[in-house]
This record gives structure tokens, sequence and C-alpha cells, in this order.
């Protein structure tokens, strides 16, 4: 009967109120429990529901989708730790849920585990693992590999903002103006309000002693976050340049 | 020569910012290009019980087995565990008075603390408590896996005037949280990946 009522509130959106009647309860049943850490996961209370779901995962510790449940839980709350040894446990329980190795190679990014994340999505296949595959491997600082899996999601999906993105930042780290400019370009154009695409061309703008553009592109970064400091900085070191330059012209006129 | 003027107006942002002697200029500042991986598990969600009085009707074995399971784990911390038939012997100690002698001695530490889980005595708070709430009582079911700081977290976790202060309540998650993983990891099966 509870079951029904709290199911009932849960449709018509009342989820505050279905807890409170879960809340009454006196005894522990693993449904209304499961129920009640979905209503506290959608309400954003992740660690709540990480608990619920754990007393549940004592109860039927063969269910591989409450380990999966308690680890997403976990995530959310970035217990990146917690959540690795939760999704560890889920592909004990089934080496083939691709969800939880997508999951735990997610989170062994986090904990800076490059090399096991690869592992994990490498045995992914392709799709979403493409994207983490491609971020371990820049991390391990493999470019070129890297580059190679990015162009793949690109191939597939031009229009990736986070492809774009994190190509951006690894020109960068390569001090590869020419494609830090080209990728910038591209994410412009996809997005025209992209910070990170104006940073990357304000950078590559800077590489190649372009201030004048660089302080046009400081000065739309500006506009759009006014609160960015690097902004702030280059967009005056870009003018002095460019002042520099002009009264350095004018007196040699 | 520098121009004293010009330097004691430097705007903040302007033009006329402060340049070094040997006219080299100012370096800028990298910005900062975070790597994200966000559209990895952008898609991944909560597995809900489908229709659970289905579920009910279709699997009542397994639904029972679970909710036998759960009323265990309640019944652990409601009741005092007598273990009539216990195999443990159990020996009672008298202790000396010994004012002369008075050291404080250590409490056992977690390692130590091997006795049976279910002849760990309850302690007298616990059981004088009002009932604590059904997920506050599953989760110290948790606790009494645990090693001999369970209890710290059982009244961390318990409706308590020291809910009041969120630092210990977060403490207390924390050291839940911590629990869980090593209950689950001890529970779980050891096939490879």
């Amino acid at each position: 009967m509870k079951l029904d009522t709290v199911l009932e509130l849960r449709s018509a959106g009342r989820l505050e109120e279905a807890l409170e009647t879960l809340s009454k309860s006196s005894e522990f049943d693993p449904q209304l429990s499961s129920v009640g850490a979905e209503i506290e996961f959608a309400l954003g209370r992740f660690e709540d529901a990480a608990l619920s779901y754990a007393a549940v995962t004592l109860s039927d510790p063969g269910n591989v989708n409450l380990h999966y449940d308690l680890a997403l839980c976990l995530a959310c709350c970035e217990r990146w730790d917690l959540a690795a040894e939760a999704f560890e446990r889920v592909l004990r329980l089934d080496a083939e849920r691709a969800d939880a190795r997508l999951g735990l190679g997610s989170c062994l990014l986090h904990l800076n585990r490059a090399e096991e994340a690869l592992v994990n999505f490498n045995r992914c296949g392709t799709g979403p693992a493409l994207i983490g595959r491609a971020v371990a491997l820049q991390t391990l600082r493999r470019f070129d590999e890297a580059g190679r899996v990015y162009e793949t999601v690109l191939a597939a999906q031009p229009d990736c903002e986070e492809a774009l993105s994190n190509l951006i930042a690894m020109s960068i780290q390569r001090r590869d103006f020419e494609r830090t400019e080209d990728y910038s370009s591209r994410l412009l154009e996809i997005h025209p309000q992209s910070t990170v695409a104006l940073q990357g061309l304000a950078t590559a703008a800077f590489g190649s002693a372009d201030h004048a553009a660089a302080a046009s592109y400081c000065d739309r970064i500006l506009e759009l976050a006014p609160e960015n400091l690097e902004a702030w900085h280059n967009l005056r070191i870009a003018m002095d340049q460019c002042s520099f330059s002009a009264g350095h012209l004018g007196g040699k006129q | 020569m520098q121009d004293s003027t010009r330097k004691s107006v430097a705007p903040r942002f302007g033009v006329n910012g402060p340049r070094s002697g040997s006219g080299r200029a100012e370096p800028w500042k990298n910005f900062h290009f975070a790597v994200s991986w966000a559209s990895v598990t952008a898609h991944l969600s909560l597995i809900e019980a489908a229709d659970l009085k289905t579920a009910a009707a279709v699997a009542p074995h397994q639904a029972s087995r679970a909710a036998a399971a759960a009323v265990a784990v309640v019944q652990h911390i409601q009741q005092p565990q007598v273990q009539s038939e216990s195999k443990v012997r159990w020996e009672m100690v008298v202790p000396k008075m010994d004012r002369a002698n008075r050291v404080p001695q250590a409490l056992p530490s977690g390692a130590d603390y091997d006795y049976p889980r279910t002849s760990i005595p309850m302690m007298p708070g616990l059981l004088t408590t009002p009932p604590a709430p059904l997920l506050s009582r599953a989760m110290a079911a948790l606790g009494m896996r645990g090693r001999s700081n369970n209890l710290q977290s059982l009244q961390l976790n318990a409706p308590s005037p020291a809910r009041a202060v969120d630092k210990p309540v977060n403490e207390g998650r924390e050291l839940l949280l911590s629990k869980i993983t090593k209950s689950l990891r001890s529970r779980a099966q050891e096939p490879a990946l």
C-alpha cells in the first residue's frame, strides 16, 4: 500500500512528499528503499541516494543494477575512489557492462590513473569511449595517438565541442599555434560564444605576435566573461604592445 | 630617462601600462584550458526498478529473500545479540583495583578486535536511544560489520543533537561511505574482470 502511495506521489512529481511518506516507514523494505534512492537521486541528493542504495545492495548483493546505481550516485558525489570501486564490483558481476566500464574509466581519469582508464576505454569499443580514450592518451602525453582518436570522433561528429576544446588544449600543450588557430576557428564557427575558442585564438595570436588580433579576441572574451582575469591582463599587454609598435613605427617615420 | 608623469597615471587596464626600463613587454598569461570528458558518462543514468509490482509478482522468491535479508539487518540492530548456542567461550574477568598502579589501558585497535561479529556487545547508549529512522538503522548495520570505531559513525548518523552541527555530520558521512565500500568490498565476489 505504501509503495503504491509513494509511486503515485512520484508520478505526480511530488518528490518531497514521497520521501516524507517513505521516512515514516518502520520496517526496512528493499523495494521502498530503492524507490527512495531514485527519488533522492532525482532531487540531486546524491549522498543520501548512495546511502540508500548501499543499504539495499547489502540486502541483495548479487543485484548488479543496484551496485551500478550505487556507483553512479558515488560518482555524482565526486567520490571518485569509492565510485571506481563500486563500478569494479559491477564488472566483477558482469564483465560485459559497457556502461560500468565507461563509468570506471571516467573515475580513473579523475583519479589521474590514465593508464588504467585507457585499458577500460579500449575494451569499450567506439562511441562515447573514444573521447575517454583520447583524453587518457592526451594525459599520458601520447599526443599523436590522441589526435588521431579525436579526429575519428570529429569525423563522426564534426560539431563535437568537447573534442575540439580538448584539441585546442592539446595543441597549446604542444605549442602548435597553427593547429590551435585551426581548431579554435572551427569551434568558433560552431559556437560563436565559445570562450575556449576565443582563448585559443588569442593564444595563437600572441604566439604569432599579432597583438592587434590578440587584443581583439581578449576584448571579446571579456564581453562574454568579464571575470576572466587572464583576459584582462592579456588585453592590457596586447594593447600595450600595439601602442608600443605604433609609437615605434611613428618614431621611425 | 623615464617619464614620471606617465608612470604615475598609468591606468589599470589602459595602453600605458608599466614597461620595464629595457622596453621589454610584460609577458602575457596563459589562459586556462580544461580537458574534459563529460560526454563519456553523459548518457549514463540510473537503472530504475522498472515496474516494481510486476517485478514482485514475477520474482516473489527473490523479493522475499531480499526482504528477509533486510529484516535480518534491522533485527540485528534492534535486538541485543544473545547467542545461547555460540561456540565462543567467554570468561568473566573481574578487574582488580590497584590505585597505586593506575595506568590507562589502550583500547583494542581495529585489527585486534577480532571477536565474532555476532558477539560484539551492544553499546548501552545505542539500545536506549529512540528508534532511529529506517535508513539510519540500515546504515547502522553496515557499521556493525566494521571495526571497533563503527559506533562513532552510528552516533553521527543517528538523529541526535549532534546533527545540528554540519561538520561532524559530513565527517560521519565520509566515514560511512568508507565503511560502505569496505563492507561491500568484503562481500564482493572475486571472479576476474
